[in-house]
């Protein structure tokens, strides 16, 4: 064990050790306390879980390379993190690429990439990359919610009129959400769960086998900025990032969560306007494998859009408001589903059955620089009154030196109404108590502080 | 010796016309914004910028700068590749300054891969944090003031021309008092007041070397007088007319720059 670690570390340090060129990075010490203790998570042995008491614990060092030539660019980006939540250490190579332009028109990115399009402002739609949403919950810096995917990018720039660019990523195997709830972070209370896992109806997820079959595509067709605006079109063909289908075997009466297969069609067109920028975006989620709706098990294909408008108040103080919407389609069908399991005439349930045919979601966000910017104060929430949930994100970040800077995030996570009614969880068999985004979180809010020293 | 004599009558004439000329505050003025912010057809600088604040401690960022004059004294493309803090290494930054509206500004964050734009409807707002504004960089056009003589002065070992220049439109400062130089006819300083005769800020060329025959600040310094702080930007390698491509001011090189961007 020791032995391959020596190795692959030696094998990942080799390059670096050959070009020897300056290196970059930083040293963190992140801590979140939680505001009340969430009983819910448990160790693998039982016990109360250091996630109990904390959404985070962790020492990183990042370490950045990059090492240029005529004909390319190789980039390089490691993190090496001891989690003291989860009691491990840990290496994730963030990024490895290299890019290079074979020919005028085109440019390739082949390796290990953060991707990223779209308008939303931490809202997805065309961007079905890979998240990482309780990192994000947990207060780390923002750019952990973008979980990198492995990956073969093109970029196309045709002579081609209207045209700007084409993107084309392809990702040999599936990619998904970095889902850490399970490894005792974060505990989501979701009742109808606990009732499968508590009789032991609930199977692993199955992972995704990587098989030719299921190579995901993402595309970008970006056309010429006209009048200011700039639109594109977008496609994807690949899978839902979370495991939120369900194979059911009646035999054994067990569910398997698996994630299901997904293309997503949209647009989005940004530019100034009201002095400002304004953007807009649409996408519309198929569900391959619940075409009419009808499958219980399977998430019902839905609709999405949003509208951002960003502007700055003063020399010092910017605003962004963002409104999204996302309807499920052929809702009727999940209610009509729900009628004849009451009715006794259907044996599962329909998890949409839990949600509202729309979900409506306000972001708000300011941010106030202050001393030459070396302090930044902001605030950012979500806000469903559809869900009934919200998430504040309130966060302090300063610039002591140019190396070291200290960041305090508060993550507040919660439910109102209907959604936070203790009465539910124990009159209702299926109630929609904390069956949200972020109502589900609701025990497990923190406060970050952060340190950091860069180089 | 007759021949003598007509030269130094011309070299007289010819520095009557001229002098006549740069008694036109205006002219004087647009001639100073040319040579300050448009000199040559494009320039790329390696930049050090940093910011001393009232105890003395300082704050210093790096960066590569690339301009291109679409036409002289109207519409420029910037372009910024960052270098330092490392936390901001490789973030692109694409300004298109439009003389008729307000500029478009594109900033690209690797870690994240995101394009960024920008509202800029403040052009009075701080760049990167520094006493310098968006505008101090890209210079404000002469046509937004009225202009007045005042008459000359001397800036250390250099005669200058100082003018008064007050805004059309309510703006950000009253009036500034400007000296430009006689023989260069750059900026020397430039001292910003509001309404209440209070002095705001003070910009000063400290150094001008010139550079492939133009004349050039390449140390620059911008004083808030009331924060009691300031801002000095260095160029070095500066070079002009290396003749870049329109085609690099565009999303594909902000997301991978060309390696004369950088």
């Amino acid at each position: 064990m020791k032995k391959n670690t020596i190795k692959i570390v030696l094998f990942l340090f080799a390059p670096v050790l050959l070009f020897a060129q300056e290196w970059n990075g930083f040293v963190e010490f992140g801590l979140s306390p939680k505001f009340t203790e969430n009983k819910q998570i448990l160790s693998p042995l039982g016990q109360p879980g250091n996630g109990q008491y904390y959404a985070l614990g962790e020492q990183r060092l990042q370490l950045k390379f990059e090492h240029s030539s005529d004909k390319g660019e190789l980039f390089f980006k490691v993190d090496f993190v001891n989690d003291n939540v989860l009691e491990n250490s840990v290496l994730n190579i963030r990024e490895a690429y290299f890019t290079t332009t074979p020919a005028e028109w085109m440019d390739v990115k082949i390796g290990r990439q953060i991707q990223t399009w779209g308008v939303g402002d931490l809202m997805f739609i065309n961007d079905v990359f890979s998240k990482d949403w309780i990192s994000f919950f947990s207060g780390r810096q923002d750019e952990y919610l973008k979980a990198p995917s492995d990956a073969v990018r093109l970029s196309l720039f045709p002579e081609i009129p209207l045209f700007e660019a084409i993107d084309i990523s392809l990702m040999p195997y599936s990619h998904s959400d970095i889902n850490l709830m399970t490894e005792g972070r974060f505990a989501s209370v979701n009742p109808s769960m606990l009732q499968l896992i508590e009789n032991r109806w609930l199977m692993p997820t199955q992972a995704t086998s990587k098989e030719w079959k299921n190579v995901e595509v993402a595309a970008r067709f970006q056309m010429q900025t006209i009048k200011g605006f700039t639109t594109s079109l977008y496609a994807y063909k690949g899978r839902w990032n979370n495991p939120t289908a369900m194979s059911f075997d009646p035999q054994a009466f067990t569910f398997s969560p698996y994630f299901s297969e997904l293309q997503v069609y949209g647009a989005s067109s940004r530019g100034a306007a009201l002095g400002g920028i304004l953007s807009l975006e649409s996408g519309y989620y198929y569900s391959e494998e619940d075409k009419y709706g009808d499958n219980p098990l399977v998430p019902n294909s839905s609709l999405r859009y949003l509208a951002l408008y960003e502007r700055s108040l003063t020399t010092t103080l910017d605003l962004g408001v963002q409104y999204y919407g996302e309807q499920i389609q052929d809702f009727a069908m999940v209610e009509d589903n729900y009628k004849l399991l009451l009715a006794g005439n259907m044996q599962l349930m329909d998890g949409e059955a839990l949600k509202d045919e729309m979900r409506h979601l306000v972001t708000l966000r300011l941010t106030k620089k202050m001393m030459n910017e070396t302090l930044w104060l902001t605030w950012f929430s979500y806000f469903s009154p559809s869900d009934q949930d919200y998430f504040f994100r309130p966060r302090l970040s300063y610039e002591y030196s140019d190396q070291i800077r200290f960041v305090v995030t508060a993550n507040i996570l919660g439910a109102y109404g209907d959604n936070d009614d203790d009465k539910n969880l124990k009159d209702n068999i299926f109630p929609d108590y904390h069956n949200t985004m972020f109502g589900q979180f609701k025990d497990d809010s923190n406060i970050n502080f952060t340190a950091r020293y860069i180089f | 010796m007759k021949l003598i004599k007509s030269l130094t009558l011309v070299a007289f004439v010819l520095s009557f016309i001229g002098s006549a000329v740069a008694q036109d505050a205006e002219a004087l003025m647009k001639e100073a914004h040319l040579n300050y912010n448009y000199a040559k057809d494009d320039g790329k600088a390696k930049v050090e910028m940093t910011l001393v604040s009232t105890k003395g401690s300082t704050k210093t960022k790096k960066f590569s700068m690339v301009r291109k004059d679409l036409k002289d004294g109207g519409d420029q493309l910037y372009f910024i590749y960052f270098k330092s803090p490392s936390d901001i290494k490789r973030m692109t930054f694409l300004v298109k300054k439009n003389v008729d509206s307000d500029d478009d500004r594109m900033l690209y964050v690797p870690a994240i891969d995101l394009v960024k734009k920008i509202a800029a409807s403040d052009k009075a707002s701080s760049f990167v944090g520094s006493d310098f504004s968006y505008e101090d960089v890209s210079g404000r056009l002469w046509t937004e003031d009225n202009h007045e003589l005042l008459g000359e002065e001397k800036v250390g070992e250099y005669a200058a021309f100082k003018i008064k220049s007050t805004p059309k439109q309510s703006d950000y400062f009253d009036y500034k008092i400007s000296l430009i130089s006689k023989k260069d006819k750059l900026p020397l300083r430039e001292e910003y007041y509001d309404s209440q005769n209070n002095l705001m800020r003070v910009f000063t060329a400290e150094k001008i070397e010139v550079v492939q025959d133009v004349p050039t600040i390449t140390i620059r310094k911008m004083e808030n007088i009331d924060k009691q702080q300031h801002t000095i930007i260095k160029f070095v390698s500066i070079k002009y007319d290396i003749g870049i491509q329109e085609k690099y001011f565009s999303e594909r090189y902000l997301k991978k720059p060309h390696i004369s961007l950088k």
